[in-house]
């Protein structure tokens, strides 16, 4: 169904104000589109409308897939035009599930659970939650300045970004409640925040070399971490946290898995460029070897975990023993990961301070 | 109620271990002894803001992502977050407003109605595809440049930052579901915007700019629209859409209105600089007014309730124009900027 051309031609015709009305001339109308029990998803609407990313886009305004262009568009430099540059298939339903599990830490969180600890736990979950909450919200900056670069053919990988970001401020405010919320404060600086050890990702001057740095490494180890949540929270307001935390960052990390993979099967050439940037990001995979830690950059980072895990400064020796083990988990889950990605062949040329941790691959 | 115990005394721990570990930490606390308490709209950001941690300075001086309270470490790498002035960002609701995105949070695939939406005559229907077509494509842009500003914020106004990823994340929201509400009931996406305004967000050089341009400017006239299509829509989901679209611009537009008060308050020296910008910013949006004809005919038939009633349709959006124009004024003299009434482009409204 159309407007009718005759009804536009006369009313163009009419003495009244002029009117231009082309916009409404030879569009039909199509089937409308039925929500699902899921609501109305955006793979929906693809799916109706047969609406796919391009694989390179010509799109030089700021006009989002499928918008009619005008020819006095301005015209904007996008330097992510192809789509294997960001892209990741799982992307608009990873936007869907984060739009489904926002969660409030003012409401969700039953603070009224924590209780009074020993000191020496208190100061050990504040000085982690400090340290926390200075790398949290860096894998929100990080994504944001590449989202102008993205073509917006590609919008589903912005929007899913802009998740992240609105996760990771979350994470920091949840941190910084728990840091000030049961007696203690923040703590000190961490070393490698001093340091910026995540200045690799700041510095990343390529969209891949930022996600493989930030979501297949970094936010997978703290994914690992978390999901340990169980053992490191000491009352069920810090078990929760931990629990949904963990929850969001397993959406950062299948982000950064699958865009892998759709670099593995579209730009098989660029292998080689991954690997050098997992050599560059793998050793802060293992930060101790032999019951001791690396020098001092991870300092703040691991010794509270070591003494919330062993239960206190008097069982610091059962901490590094559950440390031992969180590492050999973090390692296998990254090359579980990477073997999703494609990138099985990683078990093989890995950094050798990770091999003491790896298992047998299952058959 | 927020309350803080402070204890004079922080403990001390022996740093001995028979593993080689640091444990200076353990010596380390800014101020202990501090116990936010949940209020009635639970533990909020503005509930821990306690002693030195609600301390926000004039000038943020580190540069590195250290945690405002924290104990700082010395020769820390700064990670370069050049606005680090109190006067350039932030507002005392920061906080509240943070946490009231977070409670009226929605989300366009379960919490609008599209059941509800009936089919439409072709001239409505296209014609709702192409206003659409443009809120989303400017709620796009929102969050292209929203996102570039995350990082430039300093670590010592940790709030804003969280209030800009929220934005962020609501023009996201916005986008999608403009975009599904053009192809929902049958209709398909419609032309672009001419994209001068949009030019001059993504442009901005400085976060007052942005923010003036974004968050007043863009705010105000997008909220009346978006309040107008609330009226105008036939079904329950249009008006839902619509309804809560215009909730969000609200904030934005509280943030942006006592940001900008609050700096011409302490940076009076600045208010010729902020006429600038709002110049540029409003000859934009007269010339994408002139260049958008699909748009303009497009809420002309709306207006106008189908075809027939273009012509009239055609006056009731010079009368949406000259409230759009209207409540922006009013917008700025909220910001203790009444003078802008003698000083608008005058092509804005017509």
């Amino acid at each position: 169904m159309a407007v009718d051309s005759n009804t536009l031609e006369m009313l163009r015709s009419d003495t009244g104000p002029a009117l231009d009305l082309s916009w409404l001339e030879g569009v039909e109308l199509t089937d409308r589109i039925a929500p699902s029990k899921r609501g109305l998803i955006l793979s929906d609407i693809a799916a109706a409308r047969a609406d796919t990313a391009p694989e390179h886009s010509e799109n030089l305004s700021l006009r989002p897939r499928g918008t009619r262009q005008i020819l006095n568009a301005t015209r904007v430099a996008m330097r992510l035009r192809d789509k294997a540059d960001t892209w990741a298939e799982n992307c608009a339903l990873l936007y869907e599930e984060a739009l489904a599990r926002q969660w409030s830490s003012a409401t969700d969180i039953p603070w009224e659970t924590l209780k009074p600890l020993p000191d020496d736990l208190e100061l050990a979950m504040c000085q982690l939650c400090t340290h926390l909450c200075e790398v949290e919200f860096t894998a929100a900056d990080v994504p944001g300045q590449w989202i102008p670069a993205i073509s917006p053919d590609h919008f589903e990988v912005k929007l899913f970004l802009a998740t992240q970001a609105m996760d990771e401020a979350r994470h920091l405010e949840v941190f910084r409640k728990r840091a000030l919320a049961n007696g203690g404060g923040l703590m000190r600086q961490s070393a490698d925040s001093a340091a910026s050890a995540l200045r690799s990702i700041m510095d990343a001057s390529d969209f891949t070399e930022m996600s493989v740095i930030t979501h297949v490494v970094g936010e997978g180890q703290v994914l690992t971490m978390f999901r340990m949540g169980e053992f490191v929270g000491l009352s069920e307001a810090e078990k929760k946290i931990f629990r949904l935390v963990a929850q969001d960052e397993s959406r950062h990390v299948a982000f950064g898995v699958m865009h892998l993979k759709y670099i593995a099967e579209h730009q098989p050439w660029r292998r080689e460029e991954i690997h050098s940037y997992l050599d560059r990001a793998e050793p802060s995979l293992v930060m101790h070897k032999g019951g001791r830690i690396f020098g001092t950059a991870f300092t703040e980072r691991l010794e509270p975990l070591i003494m919330l895990l062993g239960g206190g400064r008097d069982h610091l020796n059962e901490g590094m023993t559950s440390i031992e083990e969180i590492t050999r988990r973090m390692v296998n889950e990254y090359m579980q990961r990477l073997s999703v990605a494609g990138f099985g062949d990683r078990r093989g040329r890995c950094i050798p301070a990770i091999e003491p941790y790896l298992e047998p691959t299952r058959s | 109620m927020a309350a803080a115990q402070q204890q004079k005394h922080p403990p001390r721990f022996s740093t001995e271990n028979n593993l080689g570990l640091d444990l200076t930490w353990m010596n380390a606390v800014s101020q202990w002894g501090t116990r936010a308490r949940p209020t009635e709209n639970g533990l909020t950001l503005g509930a821990i803001n306690l002693g030195v941690y609600g301390e926000i300075p004039e000038v943020y001086a580190n540069d590195s992502e250290m945690a405002r309270g924290s104990i700082p470490r010395p020769g820390a790498i700064g990670v370069g977050n050049p606005v680090r002035e109190k006067a350039e960002v932030w507002t005392d609701d920061v906080p509240d407003l943070y946490e009231e995105s977070i409670r009226r949070r929605w989300r366009p695939s379960l919490d609008i109605p599209w059941e509800t939406i009936a089919p439409l005559s072709p001239e409505l229907e296209l014609a709702t595809a192409q206003f659409v077509t443009v809120l989303s494509e400017n709620a796009l842009v929102c969050l292209d440049v929203i996102a570039r500003w995350l990082r430039e914020i300093s670590y010592g106004f940790h709030e804003v930052k969280l209030l800009m990823a929220v934005q962020e994340f609501e023009a996201g929201r916005h986008f999608e579901a403009f975009r599904k509400r053009a192809v929902v009931n049958g209709g398909r996406l419609g032309f672009e915007s001419s994209g001068k305004f949009l030019r001059l967000l993504c442009d901005s050089k400085t976060f007052n700019e942005t923010s003036m341009l974004l968050h007043i400017t863009h705010a105000s006239f997008a909220r009346t629209l978006y309040n107008a299509g609330a009226k105008f829509s036939s079904s329950e989901g249009d008006r839902t859409l619509f309804t809560l679209c215009a909730a969000d611009m609200e904030r934005w537009l509280a943030y942006g209105t006592v940001r900008l008060r609050g700096m011409l308050e302490n940076k009076p020296d600045r208010r010729e600089q902020v006429h600038s910008y709002l110049l540029r910013g409003e000859i934009a949006l007269t010339e994408d007014w002139h260049r958008d004809t699909p748009f303009r005919e497009a809420l002309a038939v709306l207006l106008g309730g189908g075809l027939a009633g273009v012509g009239e349709g055609l006056k009731r959006v010079g009368e949406l124009r000259s409230r759009q124009v209207d409540d922006y004024l009013e917008q700025l003299d909220q910001a203790s900027l009444p003078e802008r009434r003698e000083r608008i482009f005058p092509g804005l409204r017509t």
